[in-house]
């Protein structure tokens, strides 16, 4: 079998009814590693891990990040290169970019780091993403993870603007916020881009898990600049298009032409399942079997060499008559659906909060609840519940709820649940 | 088209969740046509803001009270002489409630149909999970099953995730 990614949809409903309206149609897209040798060549990566050693990250915190920086350093191999920069007032290339051979140097740089100060991130990315450029790599893997616990003052779209730089040259960005006290909009926007995600690591125990976790995701990229697009028949309409599956993220689509459109889904691990649900608009069809959609999937796959390969996938819709339409919807396309609305209903609530707008804003985190209540998270659905009725008392929610609301939304408090193969309908 | 019983948008077929509210669109079935509404009859719709100040104490000894869902505030009123059981109604078993949550999206939200027993003894409202599934609140705290918690007027009683406030002083009566 040649090496490629398959593609697997599932549709909310197998039939629709024929009527004169349109309908809504969800699709679950899933897609994963096929007919991989026993194992591509790893590609190389180049990582700069930048970290925040501001002195509210003194005691515990610190000691675990250094001790999680020191295991990375393990985990890499000796064609891959590592930087790291540390930031508080200032910023300090504490290890410039080099391949990860001496390990034990190396080991004993991440040791002397100490905390004080205050926190300036923007020097620290733009030393970051000079540190991470150094490298000559004809192929291979650039990233930047950045942890921090506090807040940036004044340099805030800075940051955001160096973030933006990299991306648009491939490097990626983990950010990783630790404690109650960073801005999690900052982070959130930094990594709104492919090969980008923000992560809220609750307690200091986390932080070597999360690392380790990361580190083995990036070696297990198979497939590079992974682009979906999608054409629809006359009079059918894609509304969204989000990603489910490892985590929750919305997606940028570009209407490239007429009835097409695009999405940059970045690089790909070989393990676990990549997840997508999509919401069509079926305009009104006779009986029988309609082609509604047209995915095409392209991507490169460096490690054995093909470049622009790709996989299609026709969608149908199966038109019946009314009587012989059953109503019944798709348990697995449901409960990813109810996760994502649960994700759509918090983001919703903090925009009416902003506006004042209190008792919306608390209706839906209180729905977002029950949304998460039902796809089998009852921990988060209370943490919803007890922040919707602390909003309408007290006019806001607390921080550690906001973040566990925003990031648990999405699943993204780390460790990240591992995100096997089967479905955990 | 679809009108969602939750908040009254419309919305297309074969929508799941409401696009405007995130209520449930499939499982929200009608109740049942033949079903008695003797008590827990839902008797308005949308008097009074959440937020606002309480009602005052005019009405000492009445034995109507007012569960007021706090989502949509809509209002179920209750004769309560001794005890009324919170639910959600299932014909097919046989479990009619005397508070049926059903048409509040109880099923959504986790309400079990035995769920609990609200009672009226001796000058004081308690409230008793019956081993629900997903718990009952009060004013946040989960209350063990089982116990009869004393509540009062204004107090925040949650089934599985159904926010409803308790009010036993009504305006008029």
């Amino acid at each position: 079998m040649t090496p490629g990614i398959h593609l697997q949809q599932t549709l909310s409903r197998t039939t629709l009814a024929v009527g004169d309206e349109p309908q809504l149609i969800y699709v679950l897209l899933e897609a994963h590693a096929e007919g991989l040798a026993q194992q591509l060549p790893k590609l190389p990566l180049n990582l700069c891990l930048v970290l925040d050693r501001s002195s509210s990250m003194r005691g515990d915190r610190l000691m675990q990040v250094k001790d999680a920086a020191a295991r990375i350093v393990d985990q890499l191999g000796q064609d891959d290169y590592f930087s790291l920069v540390v930031f508080n007032d200032r910023a300090d290339v504490v290890i410039p970019a080099q391949r990860a051979i001496k390990k034990a140097d190396l080991k004993a740089a991440i040791a002397q780091i100490e905390a004080a100060g205050g926190t300036e991130m923007a020097q620290g990315m733009a030393l970051a993403l000079q540190e991470v450029q150094r490298p000559f790599l004809t192929r291979g893997i650039s990233r930047i993870i950045l942890l921090t616990d506090g807040r940036t003052y004044g340099d805030e779209s800075r940051c955001v603007e160096i973030a933006r730089r990299g991306q648009s040259r491939g490097i990626g960005l983990t950010a990783l916020g630790i404690g109650t006290e960073w801005n999690e909009d900052l982070l959130e926007t930094m990594t709104a881009s492919e090969n980008s995600r923000a992560q809220y690591i609750a307690t200091a125990q986390d932080v070597v898990k999360v690392f380790a976790d990361e580190v083995k995701r990036l070696h297990a990229i198979f497939a590079q600049q992974v682009q979906l697009s999608v054409e629809t028949r006359p009079g059918a309409l894609l509304r969204s298009l989000d990603q489910v599956r490892p985590f929750i993220a919305p997606i940028t689509i570009v209407e490239e032409a007429e009835r097409r459109w695009t999405a940059n889904l970045g690089d790909w691990p070989d393990t676990g399942v990549q997840g997508f649900l999509l919401e069509v608009v079926v305009p009104p069809l006779s009986v029988g079997d309609h082609p509604v959609l047209k995915l095409t999937l392209r991507y490169h796959l460096p490690g054995a060499n093909l470049r622009d390969q790709e996989r299609e996938l026709l969608i149908r819709a199966s038109m019946r008559p009314a009587e012989e339409v059953a109503h019944r919807v798709d348990t697995t396309v449901k409960h990813w659906l109810e996760r994502l609305v649960a994700y759509r209903l918090q983001a919703n609530a903090w925009k009416y909060a902003a506006e004042g707008r209190l008792e919306e804003a608390s209706e839906r985190l209180q729905m977002a609840g029950t949304r998460m209540l039902n796809a089998g998270d009852a921990a988060l659905a209370h943490t919803l519940q007890q922040e919707a009725t602390r909003l309408l008392r007290n006019g806001a929610v607390s921080e550690e709820g906001r973040k566990r609301i925003r990031f648990g939304t999405r699943g993204l408090i780390g460790p990240v649940a591992s995100d096997e193969r089967e479905t955990n309908t | 088209m679809i009108v969602c019983p939750n908040c009254a948008s419309r919305q297309l077929d074969g929508t799941i969740f409401c696009a405007e509210c995130g209520a449930g669109l499939i499982d929200a079935s009608p109740p049942e046509s033949t079903r008695e509404l003797d008590v827990g009859t839902i008797e308005s719709h949308d008097p009074l803001p959440v937020s606002g100040p309480l009602p005052a104490d005019d009405a000492p000894a009445a034995h109507t009270i007012t569960l007021v869902v706090v989502s949509n505030r809509r209002r179920i009123e209750v004769d309560l002489s001794d005890e009324a059981l919170i639910g959600r109604a299932d014909p097919t078993r046989g479990i009619m409630p005397d508070i049926d949550l059903g048409p509040f999206g109880g099923y959504d939200a986790g309400v079990s149909r035995r769920h609990a027993i609200l009672s009226y003894r001796d000058g004081a409202y308690r409230v008793e999970d019956l081993g629900s599934a997903n718990g009952t609140f009060v004013n946040g705290r989960q209350i063990e099953p089982m116990c009869a918690t004393p509540v009062k007027h204004g107090d925040e009683i949650m089934c599985g995730t159904l926010l409803l406030r308790l009010e036993t002083r009504n305006r008029q009566r």
